[in-house]
Formats: C-alpha cells, sequence, structure tokens
C-alpha cells in the first residue's frame, strides 16, 4: 500500500480520521450493545425455565384467574383501589407487579418472545422478498426494474396506517396478520435499499468482467454481485428489527397488536399506561427495555455497514 | 455516411481478426440522443496491437467495448472469425466470450474485493472448464507469466498494490487463451514507474500468448510506445490511422498534430483555435467535419461536407479535406 | 489594497512589503507524522526548501514519495492525525507565529492551492459568480458589485469566455477544463504570491492541460508570484519549472534547475524514473526499464538509503546510512554512489561484475521476479 501517505493527506478534507482512540471507544459500545442483546436473547430462549422469574409468578393472573393467591401478596394487594403487587425495587420482584398482579420482569420477557418473534419474522421476509426484488431490480435492470420500482413506489404511497388497519380488521388479530402487514411496509423499503446498493454493486468493473468471461447472469448474481450487497442487507436487517420492535409497539396502542392474552412488549406499555401515575414501572420497564435493544440493534447495524462497507475495502 | 469511409480496412490481409464495419453508437438520455460513436470503421490484424487514442468523450472506449459487445452497436458489423457478432443472440454470443477479453482502467475496482486472486483467476476456468483443454495448472503458470507469486493465490485482492492488481487483471483476461484483449486505459491509475512494468508485461504476454491487443489511452507517449497502429479519435469519429512510428513522424490530421503539440515537454505551439474552441455537445455534433469549430485549417467545405478517409502515402490513412503535409511537428522530450 | 479593480496589472510597487532576502517560501527541517492505527508514518522526513519570488519549483515523485502531503502543509491543510515539525516560513512570515486574527486572513490570501480535481474544490450547488465573490468579500472585504466586477475580470484573466454568462452557471455546466480554469481564477482571487498547485492538469485532457499550464505561467510572470508545481509527470515538470525537488519516500533526494536535471541527473531514483517513462520521441516499441521492486513500507521504513533495495548502485554504505542531501552550485542530491560520478561508476561496474547489488536487487534486464 505505497500511497498510504497520500491517502492520509487526503482526509484533511472529509475531516479527521478515526484515530486509535475513537475506534477503540467505538468498538466498547459495539460489543456492550452486542452484549445487550445476547443476554436479550438469552433470556428470551429460556422463557419459562428462566430462573429469575418464578413459575407461579409469571402466570398469575392474581385478579381474574386466581383469586386465592391474591392473599399471598397481602402487603400491596389491596382490591379497594384494584391495584394489586408490589412496587419495583423491592426485593422480590425487582421490577414490580402489573395491576394483575404479574411480575412486570416476567411478562417483559414474555412479551418480547413476541415482538422479538414478530420483528424477526418481519425482517427474514423483508429481506428475503424485499432483497431479491431489489438484486433483481438492481442487477437485471429493464422492464424488471421498471416493475420491482413501480411495486416499490405503490406500496409506500398508500398510507402505511390504513395498509395496516385494512388488513387487521378484515383478517383479524393474529400473530400472522400483524406479520403480514408489517412485512407489506419492510419489503418495499429493503428492495430500495438492496436495490440502490446493488446498482452500485453491479457498476463496479469486476461485474463487467464476469460478464466478458462469459459467466451466466444467474451465477454473476450470486458470486459476484450478492456477496458485495450481502453486508449492507445484514446491516440494515438490524436496523429493520429495532424499526419493527418499535411499530409493534404503534401498533399495540392502535389496539392492532395480537390479541388477549398473548401479550408483547407494545401492550404491556399500552395495557400499563392507564395506571401510569400509581405504578410507572408497568410501562417504563418494558419501554427501556425496548428503547436499549432498538439503540443496540442500531448501533450493531451502524457498525457492520461501516466495517464492511465496500468502498471501505478498497486500497 | 460519409466522413467516415473503409479506405483504411485490409480486406486482402488473410490475417484479419475482427473488422469493424460503419459502427454506431448511440444512447438516449433525457436532452436527445448521445452520438458516441458515428460510423468508425477499422480491422484488428492478428496479433497486432491497435492503440487507440483521443481525449475524453471521443468515443475511443465505447468504440473498442462495442467491438466486444458492451454495448451492442446501435448499427454496423462487428465480424470476428467470419461471424458478425452484432447479429449473434446472448447466448451464442456468450459462447464467443472466452475469445474476447477485456482489461480495465482501475485495478481495484475491476477485482471483486470478497473473492481470492486463485478464484478471480480461475473463474474463466470454472466457467469453461467443460471444453477440457485446461489444467489446474494453468492458473500457476498464469499467476508465473505475469509476475504474481502464486503461493498468494488465496489472497485477496485488498492485499495487493495497484499494479499486482493490474497483474491479476491481466491473468484473468489471458486464462482463457483469447484471440483479442481490450484494453481501457490499463495503465492511467498507475505510477510512472509501475506503468512501464505493465507495458511491459503486456508486451510479452502479447508474443507469448499470440495476442491481439486493442488498447486505449488518452496518453500519446504510451499509445506509440505499446501500438503497431494507431487510430486518432474525435467526437466518434476517425481522424487518422497509420502504423505508430509513421503517425509520430507525419502527423496528418490537424487534430492529430494538436494532439502531439500538447504532449508535456513538446516546445510545438497549440493553435490557438484549439484553446479557444470549447469541445462541441456530442448531442448536437457540427456538421461537415466535426473538428471543424477548432480546426486552424477549416474551409467552407469543411463546415458542410464531411470528410472520407483517404491514403496519404503508404499505410497512412487521414480523414481530412486539408490533410498537413508540410512540416511535420517536432516531437521532443 | 488599493487595485481592487485592476487584480491582475503588473505591480512592481504594489505596496507590499520585499520579501528578507528574496524568498517567497524557507522551509526548514520540515517533519510529518502521522499517528496510523498501524503505527508512525512519517509522510515528509525533513525536508528543507527555499523558493524565490516567481519562481517555479517542480516537486516531482509517484504516489506516497509525500509530494502531496508536503504540499498541504504548507498550506495548512494537515489531517487531524498528523503532526509537523519545522519551520515554514511564506513570505518571511514564520506561519506558527501569525496571531489568530492574521491566520484568518493568511491561508487562501497569501497562499493559495489548487487541487487536481476541480469538483473537490467547487460547490455543486451554488453559482460560478458566488462561489469567486465569497471568498473575496469575506477576505478583502469588498462589496458585492466590487466583487462582480473583480471576478468578471478574473475569468477573463484565465481566458474564460463569455464571463459574465458563466458567472450565472453551475460547476456541472461547464467542461473540465473551463472548471479547472474557475477554480484557478478562485485561488487567485485574493492574490496570492505564492500559488500551489497540487497535480492541477493531470484530471485533463492533454491539449486542455497545456492551455492550463500556459495560464499558470503566463499569471506567474504577470503577477510576480511564485508557484510550486507538484506533479508525477516529469514531462510537465520539464517544460514548466525553474527548479526540480525529486521527491522519494518522504525525502527530496535531488533538486537543481530543470535543465542541469535533464543534462545532469547524480540520482539513481531521478535516472530511474526517468528511464521508466515511454517518450514520444523514442521508436514504438522501445524496451522500458521499470524501476524493479515496491516502494518502501512508510511505517517501517528500511535502514539507510531509502531507494537502496531498488537502486542498480546500491553499495554496502547505503544500506547503512542515510546519504545527506548536499551538492555545489545549486545542485543536491542525496547519495554516495551518484550517476555520472566516477563513485557511481565504480559501483555500476563492481554491481554488474557481481551480478547483484549489495541489497540484493538482481541486475539482469530480465526483471520478471514477483514483486
Amino acid at each position: 500500500m505505497s500511497n498510504v501517505a497520500d491517502n492520509l493527506a487526503y482526509t484533511s478534507k472529509a475531516g479527521p480520521p478515526d484515530t486509535v482512540d475513537s475506534k477503540r471507544e467505538w468498538n466498547l459500545i459495539f460489543w456492550l450493545s452486542v452484549g445487550w442483546l445476547v443476554i436479550l436473547v438469552v433470556f428470551i430462549l429460556l422463557g419459562s425455565a428462566n430462573p429469575l422469574v418464578p413459575e407461579i409468578e409469571r402466570n398469575a393472573d392474581l385478579i381474574n384467574a386466581q383469586p386465592a393467591l391474591t392473599n399471598f401478596w397481602k402487603d400491596s394487594c389491596d382490591p379497594e383501589v384494584e391495584r394489586c403487587g408490589r412496587d419495583a425495587f423491592v426485593v422480590g420482584g425487582l421490577f414490580g407487579n402489573d395491576d394483575r398482579g404479574r411480575d412486570v420482569l416476567a411478562i417483559t420477557v414474555d412479551g418480547g418472545r413476541i415482538s422479538a418473534f414478530i420483528a424477526l419474522v418481519v425482517t427474514a421476509i423483508g429481506i428475503f422478498v424485499g432483497g431479491a426484488l431489489g438484486l433483481l431490480a438492481g442487477y437485471l435492470k429493464g422492464w424488471i426494474d421498471v416493475v420491482v420500482q413501480i411495486i416499490i413506489n405503490v406500496t409506500l404511497s398508500v398510507p402505511a396506517l390504513l395498509l395496516v388497519i385494512f388488513i387487521v380488521v378484515v383478517r383479524g388479530r393474529s400473530i400472522w396478520n400483524v406479520i403480514l402487514a408489517v412485512s407489506l411496509l419492510a419489503i418495499p423499503a429493503l428492495a430500495r435499499i438492496v436495490r440502490a446498493s446493488t446498482l452500485q454493486v453491479a457498476d463496479r468493473e469486476f461485474v463487467k468482467a464476469a460478464e466478458v468471461l462469459g459467466v451466466k447472469k444467474g451465477s454473476i448474481l450470486f458470486r459476484e454481485v450478492l456477496p458485495n450487497v450481502m453486508p449492507t442487507m445484514i446491516s440494515f436487517a438490524f436496523l429493520t428489527t429495532g424499526i419493527i420492535l418499535v411499530a409493534e409497539g404503534g401498533l399495540a396502542f392502535l389496539g392492532l397488536s395480537v390479541e388477549s392474552p398473548s401479550i408483547t412488549w407494545g401492550r404491556i406499555i399500552s395495557d400499563g399506561r392507564a395506571d401510569f401515575r400509581d405504578s410507572p414501572w408497568v410501562v417504563l420497564t418494558p419501554s427501556m427495555i425496548l428503547f436499549f435493544t432498538v439503540l443496540s440493534l442500531n448501533l450493531v447495524g451502524d457498525h457492520l455497514l461501516k466495517r464492511y462497507d465496500v468502498r471501505g475495502s478498497g486500497l | 455516411m460519409a466522413g467516415t469511409g473503409t479506405a483504411h480496412l485490409r480486406d486482402g490481409d488473410p490475417n484479419v481478426l475482427v473488422r469493424v464495419e460503419d459502427m454506431v453508437v448511440e444512447f438516449s438520455i433525457s436532452s436527445g440522443t448521445v452520438h458516441a460513436v458515428s460510423g468508425v470503421s477499422f480491422d484488428i490484424v492478428a496479433g497486432e496491437t491497435l492503440g487507440i487514442v483521443g481525449e475524453s468523450g471521443c468515443g475511443k472506449s465505447t468504440t473498442a467495448r462495442a467491438v466486444i459487445q458492451m454495448p451492442r452497436p446501435t448499427s454496423g458489423s462487428v465480424t470476428f472469425n467470419g461471424t458478425d457478432l452484432t447479429q449473434l443472440g446472448n447466448e451464442e454470443l456468450r459462447k464467443v466470450r472466452p475469445d474476447l477479453q477485456m482489461i480495465f482502467q482501475d485495478p481495484i475496482s475491476s477485482l471483486n474485493p470478497r473473492r481470492t486472486v486463485s478464484d478471480i483467476i480461475g473463474e474463466g476456468l470454472r466457467v469453461w472448464g467443460a471444453r477440457g483443454q485446461w489444467t489446474s495448472d494453468r492458473l500457476d503458470e498464469l499467476m508465473e507469466a505475469v509476475g504474481i507469486d502464486p503461493r498468494f493465490g488465496e489472497r485477496k485482492p485488498h492485499q495487493f498494490s495497484g499494479g499486482q492488481c493490474q497483474r491479476i487483471s491481466i491473468a484473468r483476461a489471458l486464462v482463457l487463451d483469447p484471440k483479442v484483449i481490450i484494453c481501457d486505459e490499463p495503465v492511467s491509475a498507475l505510477d510512472v514507474s509501475v506503468q512501464a512494468q505493465i507495458l511491459n508485461l503486456l508486451e510479452d504476454m502479447k508474443q507469448r500468448y499470440g495476442v491481439s491487443l486493442v488498447f486505449i489511452s488518452h496518453d500519446l507517449s504510451v499509445i506509440k510506445n505499446i501500438s503497431d497502429r494507431v487510430m486518432v479519435m474525435y467526437m466518434g469519429k476517425v481522424c487518422e490511422v497509420a502504423g505508430a512510428d509513421d503517425l509520430f513522424a507525419r502527423p496528418a490530421h490537424h487534430y492529430t498534430r494538436a494532439l502531439m503539440a500538447s504532449i508535456p515537454g513538446s516546445k510545438a505551439v497549440v493553435e490557438a483555435s484549439m484553446i479557444e474552441g470549447e469541445l462541441p455537445s456530442a448531442i448536437n455534433p457540427p456538421t461537415g467535419c466535426r473538428f471543424n469549430t477548432r480546426c486552424p485549417a477549416a474551409t467552407d467545405i469543411c463546415r458542410s461536407e464531411e470528410p472520407t478517409i483517404e491514403a496519404v502515402g503508404g499505410d497512412h490513412y487521414v480523414a481530412c479535406h486539408h490533410p498537413a503535409t508540410e512540416t511535420p511537428v517536432t516531437v521532443e522530450s | 489594497m488599493t487595485a481592487n479593480d485592476q487584480p491582475h496589472r503588473d505591480r512592481p510597487d504594489d505596496g507590499r512589503p520585499d520579501l528578507p532576502n528574496g524568498m517567497m517560501l524557507e522551509v526548514d527541517d520540515l517533519t510529518v507524522d502521522f499517528d496510523t492505527p498501524s503505527g508512525n508514518l512519517r509522510a515528509v522526513d525533513g525536508v528543507t526548501l527555499r523558493l524565490a519570488e516567481r519562481e517555479t519549483l517542480a516537486i516531482v515523485g509517484e504516489s506516497g514519495s509525500g509530494k502531496s502531503v508536503l504540499s498541504r502543509t504548507l498550506i495548512n491543510l494537515l489531517a487531524g492525525n498528523g503532526r509537523r515539525s519545522g519551520s515554514i516560513r511564506i513570505g518571511g512570515r514564520d506561519i506558527d507565529q501569525l496571531s489568530k486574527a492574521e491566520r484568518k486572513h493568511f491561508f487562501g490570501v497569501e497562499v493559495a492551492m489548487i487541487f487536481q480535481d476541480p469538483m473537490t474544490s467547487l460547490n455543486p450547488v451554488k453559482r460560478i459568480g458566488v462561489q469567486i465573490t465569497e471568498a473575496m468579500r469575506y477576505h478583502l472585504d469588498l462589496s458585492a458589485s466590487a466583487a462582480d466586477k473583480r471576478a468578471l475580470r478574473l475569468l477573463e484573466l484565465v481566458h474564460i469566455p463569455s464571463p459574465a454568462e458563466r458567472m450565472k452557471q453551475y460547476p456541472h455546466e461547464l467542461s473540465g477544463g473551463m472548471r479547472q480554469r474557475v477554480v484557478i481564477a478562485m485561488a487567485l482571487a485574493c492574490e496570492p504570491r505564492l500559488l500551489i498547485a497540487d497535480e492541477p492538469t493531470t484530471a485533463l485532457d492533454v491539449t486542455v492541460q497545456k492551455t492550463i499550464l500556459d495560464l499558470l505561467d503566463e499569471l506567474r510572470q504577470e503577477r510576480r508570484m511564485s508557484m510550486i508545481l507538484v506533479t508525477h509527470d516529469l514531462g510537465v515538470a520539464e517544460g514548466r519549472a525553474d527548479r526540480i525537488a525529486v521527491m522519494y519516500a518522504g525525502r527530496i533526494r535531488e533538486i537543481t534547475t530543470t535543465d542541469r536535471l535533464f543534462a545532469d541527473m547524480r540520482h539513481p531514483y531521478t535516472e530511474a524514473l526517468l528511464n521508466s517513462i515511454p517518450r514520444p520521441d523514442l521508436p514504438s516499441h522501445t524496451r522500458l526499464h521499470p524501476i524493479p521492486g515496491r516502494p518502501p513500507n512508510l511505517l517501517d521504513p528500511p535502514k539507510g538509503c531509502a531507494f537502496a533495495p531498488r537502486c542498480r548502485y546500491a553499495q554496502p554504505d547505503c544500506l547503512e546510512s542515510e546519504p545527506p542531501l548536499d551538492g555545489p552550485h545549486g545542485h543536491d542530491w542525496a547519495c554516495f554512489h551518484p550517476v555520472g560520478t566516477p563513485e557511481g561508476a565504480a559501483a555500476l561496474a563492481a554491481n554488474e561484475e557481481a551480478g547483484v547489488t549489495a541489497a540484493g536487487l538482481s541486475m539482469s534486464e530480465s526483471e520478471e521476479e514477483f514483486v
């Protein structure tokens, strides 16, 4: 790399480059984010086997289902004010109980399972369908590109909320309908990003070189283009997952997310806001967890985007 | 169409490998049609290096790429081995690809950053290996031939310098034993000392593998060094075709003369008309001779009638109503 | 400055202070280090330079030679992780001694720079006229109409046809050559006494290149301006510079007047560089002589002369210590066995005898070894 020195000089125009220190700092944040996501995944995977949350509390629907249990929490369960449960940050249940006496940590973990399931499935659908559309449109161009662009523009211009309300109202409130509704929003967005990235890669001369060698189009797409679009796709998958977690919360507020007794983060927050004054932790705990999760997803996605940027990997 | 002509084609020569006649390449853009190449004819004899020189926007790169049908010409014919490439369907054309290879300007961009060097060089073998005439030794042989240690085959392109990347590109182009290699400004992005290595390497490879080169450059000194025959282009038209030494000794087209006078270090004076005249638009090119707006010798006929290519002695052809035959430009360095 | 309306008059009495000992630029022992993730990188290593008024000095070198870093350092455009030591005096003023207020109107005014790619210096969404007048109004405190008038003259000065119309155009509406002329006009707007041109014509066609270089020459004469021309092209340097400095691996290896450099070069690198270039006066297919090997890794430079590993003259002493830059009659070179001297001839003969240089480089011309 003989031109290192000259390249360094050029950076003077683009602002100071990352020095050793700022890189290290950045890595720390990256690994913290990864750590948070790992903890979250472990909790969600453990599910009912989670040793931090006793089985009895996670299923307790103290008022409606098992009234006998209410006495168990007599220190704080007061049917007169229709509020049951412990306050937050007392021994025994770090994040307190909600109005039905359920342990907030437990339901947050439970809700996380469905939220994460929705987010991951939607992201997977978005990446596969949207990614395929974007790749084909960006590489083959021509009429395929025109068709895909029309699809993208039409779906993106239909008001998102109306579309979702329509689907959920017509087809009913189930996990799969929520996934369908959100996927319809994620696919065109991801298709557009992948298409832009594909256009950039397809323009590079190694793709031309493969054509000159007589490599078939499909082979070029998978061997030359896809590996270079992949990093962008993966990092956007992280960002998309975060966006969908938030979007699900929005749907829950509108009463369009999954039906009871299923819970998601959005539903916990939405259900808990009525008692926000008396028991803010019911809303705050899942909100904070949602916040850190989305932040972590964004940071990891961002970091990967920078790290594997094709332009950055040149000389 | 006038102005082009085919006087310089060597139809009597049995060794003609590629014959391009009256090739036109046009692109549609929002503000009209870009006339990138307007009726260019030339031929390539086996084992010959044809240099195409001209300034940016003259269509030299499009011309060379249109020979291998990337892009396909708007009209005209490209005959290779008796087949008109412009008439072939995509799959038939793909089968001819191994014979027509290309080396690109940017050594970094022309190599996939995510694949190893042996993967990159061996890609052609992977695709066409079924023909059965190549072995895996071919890879090692080629890497050695272009000066890349075969032990580095598992490395990725970013671990090599620009010059080395260009060597890898050359090996990739040679792996299928092509008949013609289009070299699109292959040394423009390189340092002068590396440029010399690549130019020497191309000469050696041409001798060793008997391949014909179409070498595109804006640098006249490079063109003279590598070419057997040189074609000077201006705004999608051929100005002058001649042997390399002949062209530099007796440039007949006023545009060629201006180019030569502009070589750094040359003491010759560039005519004021070259300096004042802006390059006309390729969407709406001048009538008559396209160079008339900047030519010091332009007269009325140049503005109304397009010149045809005619011999001005020996294997030297020029498309000009008033070819310069007086004192040659002194080229010194 | 009162001559605002006449920016391009020859000004023997422009009221500017005379330069101390006639030197426009004095650079002493300039060193530039970069802090990189892989360690310290010395891009410029102890450069000492003098540039007289109206003189053009060409700095020639390949990528990585430090020529661009040097030129950017002179105009205070060092990247954030770069450290400079050594002194730079421009027009007799030490740039480290400038007060904050003086600094504001020093770079871009007293010293200006032209970059290789005109689009990096031009803002694509602003009209040409606005871009030229902006700097003048800021630095020279001109009124809008005075600045406009002056911008018109500047565009005329750089031979841009119908300048009044061009003022209203955007950069993308101009050709590459015209853009570079605009950039030159912008650089000249505040009447710099020192112009640094970093590969000003590399991105341009040859005919345009010639006209731009002619223009710079003309302006330099007219405006009593000194110029540093950074280029990789010895041909460009030969035609345009009074003196040439050849750089390699951060150091000046040879510096002298242009005529003497080509007639009587001393440094083996200068010779090797010249031999590697295809020349229009030599017949077609003339075998070129590339410089063997690769430039040194500046993160881990070799001991002794940095060129020794690639040098056909290299002797054991070249690998031991760095030769000083010195010589008689304003011709300095940094070599123990210079070209065209008995020492050089003896070194070459000894290497040819052995078939290999002291650095282990093969002397055979069939050089195709792995690089």
